[in-house]
């Protein structure tokens, strides 16, 4: 099938590509840009491991046309940390023992991003929903709520 | 205990920051130059011979470079131990599950492998299939293999004492049948394998892996090539949970294609291939005969036990033994016997889970319940008078030299609240408890111990070298720990060279809890060594004794004159100009019977610690749909010594996840003859961040004297006692005791409408339905 | 996994769009937010040879309130109705059908109205790999003539409509707008359901769904969403229930009741409107009366489609029925907005 023009923006960076129709936004992250932070774990929406935010919005990239998202701004975990200074929430995932074997962080860590950019002021009941899609084998969750509402916590500190 | 450094103190662990920006590769992550695509051609049969397969079409397709079937492959079946030898993987003649694999494609991409598999031509002639492991037994059912008559794949036969003689002695004995359907791992990260030769016909693998030595030597025998050829590398693994430990099909089909064509191949599982290709959990049922004395305490034990293991043996004997093992580990008994049986089956085969043998462990403390119902003893008294005590052996005659099994159950109880709760819930409110006991460690032969390799650098930093593998449970910082603490320097100095068959000596592997103590140990040992010969030159500049120095914080000090000290790195300098190299190597065995063997001889010292766990929980249940919301609960273990609370209490959050709320509440897989109905989380209820209830932690710390600062296992007695808990728990609020697992809002549902029926007599209907009202109102 | 092949479109207008359809005809499917569809092609499921995005239709990503009620353009997202303060207000059983559609990040930011709407119908035999399915017969729905859902099999396909948007609005008597290049139709919601297993949409293949409308809100009315899953998120529902209730001083002059997750296409319970008319709003003996009503209509057309049994899931119709209708006549009497009702 014939390739066709992607405008796009990743993690700040823009990129202007051809791009298969039936190629996924997580197969282009993955193989065709090498931003394997994403992960697939199920393929087919349930698991959230491929989870990137796309115009600040938490949205599955197994699920999503690169095509899709054309014109959009994607981020996804390699593009959390600014400058070599880590976003908040990855500093506060790593304090609290929120990563384990680490193949859920990286969804878990856009879908607490998505909220925290729409609802800085979640609470725990919040936070819980907005992870609800995502499947954590390893932790229990508990402690990747508390990394977030750490973070939640913070931001309500500083107004 | 507080003057060390790093041990026993909550720190982030060090691998966790690769993890949060995405830079951590998993298998599936890795691209190498001239990189095919791997995949493969799978039974739609349970039980089929293969007549022909016709690969010529395949060929043709363009982009593929080369295809595997089991001509392939030589010809020598696979067990994990040399009694159960009765996998062939690719198998040139027969399958005997749905998703054996039959062949395998590499090629320039996915696309392209796809369309081959799809042309690959296989003739079948389609077997009688069996699905049900009691009707395996039966004398007409197909036999899997010509050499295990019945389908008995293992029995394992204990019998300690004379429990007839126990029984008739009792003042109360009772009989249950405890059930559970297959339950599966669904680690974060599907099955994936990256495999390629290098020109001299040196292997290089990478996969999920619970110990890269109990892949490559397996390999090493598929392959016909030696051991040091090999090379199983360090990948980051998305979690393991009892799974992963053994070669998997996958491992040998890409080492086949990659050698084949000669480039790298990467094979990832779909999640689909994952749970139906991949051992798994296993279904059981397990009748138990109990007889106590009339303060509740257990006098004779007779349990038979029969676990449906699919196609194929695994670690079969380990997989009988465990759940028994577990038993008479946390609890005494004084006779006990003991069959327990694995049966073939045309299903995937089945291994250890974490929660392995529900049906057996929850079967245990709900018949503790039963009997102290008849007997009018609460549930946590039933416990402490069977708890398992220090210093003493268990009927298979391990010696338990640290327990705080005790102080488990009334720590918990008492957090809990039980006192208040116990039989003081509102109805449909319930609180239930739970005990078990882990293995720290398995009977592994010559891969039962553990070395490791450190050396010192001129700056004073450290090259830890050691095979054990980090799963996702943190491993990787345990040793940084350890490593960092015994030579006085900080973790940021520790650089880790582990699970890597090429350069890393052997370990044990992940499988059986014993990373801390055994690989640990080994650590430990090596660190003391360097330390040693880093001393030894420093009592000499600072004019002190070797036993008066301390390192610490990069600084080898004199103990009492925290001043008088010297650099570390000025050290490993002055031992550097003396022409010496700064390395030194450490092990450890653990002191366990090396005559024990799991089915031919199941006495003596079985490991060299156990970890002791208690859970409460407190549960509400909806008496019109039967679903359960969990309110709170508290899990204590008797770790030995807790080197790092923070991955503690993870360990332990996730094992009540696994555990309690999956593992007892909504896990289960669900089955159309041969076929799996749920292979994928849509389906397979695996818990969720929404529905975990509130969790207490409770760390309890024995010291063992074997374990390395006294540590012992983290978090598996908490997914075990807490199984037992909810399942508890559940019974207690419905006033009904379950006995098949897991207990999904149906049997909820109809266990209290029965109950409701059988509590209202017969005769009057009209009784009937006003109580049944109450229950479900609208029906 | 992989899609297959496949031409994309993202057509400008919604008039382009249209036109696109009309050429391409069943060889084509409409792809809004595509989390139902694009695991569907992953599964093999379908294969459509072209896709028209509705991406860039702003025409039909537009939420409203008029004179007549509520105005949402199909390709709304589900997280656009949920922040839209007019549904939280007036329409709380919208909210709460919405709000329980699978997971947030799953669907909430691009799953759209009109997808959860049109969404295919499902089954446990059905909704599998290639590779599940190619071990066994062709089922009806895939072009064969077995069903493994129904006891002896059939030579219908038993699938269940799974929509739980569609229950609530049904009960409130949306209306759904249809265009072709063509045409364009207004019917109401329910008459967008085929009750046909194998093809569960009236639509034609060069029609689209275009706009749904919503009846504004009327004093003394009152409207729930209930669903039953054994997870509070991601999971389809086994048995939901979506109801409308009418009230006018205490007694019960309208009701609605419809049943999602049991049937074919949302099951519509007949009886209701008979039993509880006039009838103090919140009697529970009349409810409870409905609610074993909707059980045994729904035991007519429940199929082993699920892993959860059949038996329970009937008997769970009767229950959600009851919830969803004791709620929204809470709602009527107390005549409070979603926020204070919950
Ligand atoms: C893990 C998971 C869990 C889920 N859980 C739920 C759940 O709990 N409840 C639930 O209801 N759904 C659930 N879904 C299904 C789906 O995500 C939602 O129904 C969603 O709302 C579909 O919207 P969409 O825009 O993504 O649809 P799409 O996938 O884009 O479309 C679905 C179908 O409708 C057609 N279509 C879309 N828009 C139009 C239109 N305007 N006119 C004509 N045809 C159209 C498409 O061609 C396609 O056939 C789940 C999905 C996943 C992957
Ligand atoms: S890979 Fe996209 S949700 Fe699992
Ligand atoms: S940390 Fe392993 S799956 Fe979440």
């Amino acid at each position: 099938m014939n390739k066709q023009p992607l405008e796009i923006s990743i993690n700040g960076d823009c990129y202007s590509l051809a791009v298969e129709p039936n190629r996924t936004l997580l197969e282009l992250l993955r193989e065709d840009l090498d931003l394997t932070g994403a992960k697939e774990g199920c393929g087919e929406g349930v698991c959230g491991g491929c989870t990137v935010l796309m115009d600040g919005k938490p949205v599955r990239s197994c699920l999503t046309l690169a095509l899709e998202a054309s014109g959009t701004h994607i981020t996804t975990v390699e593009g959390l940390a600014q400058k070599g200074e880590l976003d908040p929430l990855q500093q506060s995932f790593i304090e609290h023992g929120a990563v384990q074997c680490g193949f859920c962080t990286s969804g878990m860590l856009m879908a607490a991003k998505g909220l925290a950019l729409n609802n800085p002021h979640a609470g725990n009941k919040e936070i819980r929903n907005a992870i609800s899609g995502h499947i954590c084998r390893c932790t229990g969750y508990t402690k990747i709520i508390e990394a977030v509402e750490a973070v939640v916590d913070r931001s309500l500190e500083k107004r | 205990m507080s003057n060390y450094a790093f041990i026993g103190k909550s720190m982030p662990r060090v691998d966790s920051r690769a993890k949060v920006t995405g830079e951590a590769l998993f298998t599936a992550d890795l691209r190498l130059p001239k990189m095919l695509t791997g995949k493969i051609l799978r039974s739609p049969y349970p039980h089929a011979r293969i007549l022909n397969i016709d690969i010529s079409e395949a060929l043709r397709v363009p982009g593929v470079k080369a295809i595997v079937t089991g001509r392939d492959v030589i010809q020598r079946k696979w067990g994990v131990f040399g009694y159960t030898q009765d996998q062939q993987f690719l198998p040139a003649d027969r399958v005997r599950f749905i998703g054996e694999e039959v062949a395998a494609v590499a090629a320039v991409d996915e696309d392209s492998a796809q369309r081959a598999i799809d042309c690959i031509r296989v003739d079948y002639e389609i077997l009688e299939a069996v699905f049900d492991a009691m009707e395996s037994l039966a004398p007409t059912a197909p036999l899997l293999h010509d050499n295990f008559p019945h389908n008995i794949n293992v029995h394992v036969p204990i019998n300690v004492g004379d429990v007839e003689k126990g029984f008739a002695e009792s003042y109360y004995v009772r009989e249950d049948t405890f059930t559970a359907s297959e339950d599966s791992y669904f680690q974060g990260e599907p099955y994936a394998v990256v495999a390629r030769f290098d020109t001299d016909n040196n292997l290089e693998i990478w996969m999920p892996n619970a110990g890269p030595h109990m892949k490559a030597k397996p390999l090493s025998n598929a392959l016909g090539i030696p051991l040091n050829k090999i090379r199983v590398r360090k990948i980051t693994i998305g979690g393991a949970f009892g799974g992963r430990s053994e070669i998997a099909p996958a491992d040998l089909i890409c080492a086949l294609l990659a050698r084949k064509i000669g480039r790298p191949v990467k094979i990832v599982y779909t999640r689909e291939e994952n749970s139906i290709a991949t051992r798994q959990g296993h279904a059981l049922i397990t009748t138990i005969k109990t007889g106590v004395r009339q303060d509740g305490r257990v006098i004779a034990r007779d349990v038979t036990c029969y676990m449906d293991g699919g196609a194929y043996s695994s670690t079969g004997p380990i997989a009988v033994s465990v759940p028994f093992l577990c038993m008479e580990q946390a609890y005494k008994m004084e006779h006990v016997r003991y069959n327990g049986y694995r049966i073939y089956t045309n299903k995937p085969p089945r291994g250890m889970i974490r929660i392995h043998g529900r049906a057996f462990a929850c079967g245990v403390d709900t018949q503790l319940d039963m009997i102290g119902e008849h007997l009018g003893i609460d549930p946590v008294t039933m416990r402490l008078v069977n708890a398992r005590e220090p210093g003493e052996f268990t009927n298979t005659k391990s010696h338990v030299a640290s327990c705080a099994m005790k102080e488990t159950i009334t720590k918990a109880a008492e957090k809990s609240g039980w006192n208040d709760k116990w039989g003081k819930l509102p109805p449909l409110r319930g609180i239930g408890i739970g005990c078990n006991s882990v293995q720290t460690g398995f009977p592994m032969g010559i891969r039962g111990g553990s070395q490791a390799i450190i050396k010192l650098n001129e700056d004073g930093g450290a090259t830890v070298i050691s095979g054990v593998v980090d799963n996702g449970q943190g491993n990787d910082n345990m040793l940084v720990q350890i490593a960092a603490e015994e030579l006085g320097i900080r973790t940021e100095d520790v650089q880790l060279v582990t699970a890597d068959t090429e350069v890393t000596p052997s370990d044990p592997g992940a499988y059986s809890q014993v990373s801390t103590f055994i690989g640990g140990h080994a650590v430990k040992n090596a660190a003391e060594n360097v330390r040693r010969q880093l001393f030894e030159i420093a009592a000499k500049t600072l004019n002190v004794k070797v036993d008066d120095l301390k390192a610490r914080d990069r600084m080898i000090y004199v103990k009492d004159s925290p001043d008088t000290g010297i650099p570390l790195k000025k050290v490993v300098r002055m031992i550097l100009a003396q022409g010496k190299s700064v390395s030194g190597q450490g092990d450890y065995w653990p002191k366990v019977d090396p005559k024990r063997e799991w089915v031919k001889n199941p006495f003596g010292q079985m490991c060299g610690a156990f970890s002791f766990g208690t859970t409460v929980a407190e549960v509400e249940v909806d008496p019109e749909t039967g679903k359960v919301t969990v309110l709170e609960v508290t899990a204590a273990q008797d770790v030995g010594f807790a080197l790092n609370p923070l991955v503690l209490e993870g360990q332990f959050q996730g094992s009540i996840a696994m555990g309690g709320q999956g593992g007892i509440l909504t896990e289960g897989h669900v089955w159309d003859g041969g076929s799996v109905l749920n292979p994928t989380q849509l389906e397979y209820k695996v818990p969720l961040a929404c529905d975990m209830p509130k969790i207490n932690t409770i760390i309890i710390e024995s010291n063992d004297p074997e374990g390395p600062y006294g540590t012992k296992e983290s978090g598996m007695s908490i997914a075990m006692s807490a199984a037992q808990a909810y399942a508890a728990a559940v019974s207690n609020a419905i006033g009904v005791y379950m006995t098949d697992f897991p207990l999904t809002p149906d049997k909820i549902l109809e266990a209290l409408q029965n109950k409701v029926e059988s509590e209202t007599p017969n005769q009057n209907e009209d009784v009937m339905e006003k109580a049944l009202e109450l229950i479900v109102p609208a029906v | 996994m992989r899609l297959p092949p496949f031409a994309y479109d993202r057509p400008r207008d919604l008039y382009e769009a249209l036109e696109l359809l009309n050429s391409y005809g069943k060889d084509c499917k409409v792809l809004a937010g595509g989390t139902d569809l694009l695991v569907r092609m992953k599964q093999g499921l379908v294969a459509p040879t072209h896709l028209v995005s509705l991406k860039a239709l702003s025409e039909l990503a537009e939420i409203k309130e008029t004179g007549d009620g509520l105005q949402i353009g199909a390709a709304v997202k589900l997280s656009d109705i949920l922040a839209y303060q007019p549904v939280q207000d007036h329409w709380p059983g919208l909210f709460e059908a919405v709000k329980a559609i699978g997971a947030p990040s799953i669907q909430h930011f691009s799953g759209t109205i009109g997808g959860n709407l049109c969404q295919d119908n499902r089954c446990q035999f059905y909704d599998q790999s290639k590779f599940f399915r190619a071990a066994r017969q062709t089922c009806n729905k895939a072009g064969g003539s077995t069903c493994f859902a129904w006891k002896g099999g059939s030579d219908k396909c038993h699938s269940a409509c799974q929509s739980d948007s569609a229950p609530i609005l049904i009960a409130m008597d949306a209306k759904v707008v249809i265009k072709s290049k063509n045409e364009t139709r207004t019917m109401p919601l329910e008459e967008l359901y085929s009750s046909v297993g194998e093809r569960p949409l009236t639509l034609a293949d060069n029609e689209m769904l275009t706009e749904i409308l919503v009846p504004a809100p009327t004093p003394g009315a009152g409207t729930a969403f209930e669903k039953l899953a054994y997870r509070s998120s991601i999971d389809y529902a086994m048995v939901s229930a979506g109801a409308f209730v009418q009230t006018e001083g205490g007694r019960t002059t309208r009701v609605r009741l419809v049943i999602g997750a049991v049937a074919r296409g949302p099951l519509s319970i007949a009886t209701v409107e008979k039993t509880l008319k006039n009838r103090p709003a919140g009697d529970q003996q009349a409810i409870n009366e409905v609610a074993i009503d909707a059980m045994n209509t729904a035991a007519a057309f429940i199929a082993n489609n699920m892993t959860q049994p059949v038996e329970y899931r009937t008997k769970m119709v009767s229950v959600i029925a009851k919830r969803a209708l004791t709620r929204a006549a809470e709602r009527a009497i107390s005549q409070k907005g979603f926020l204070e009702a919950k």
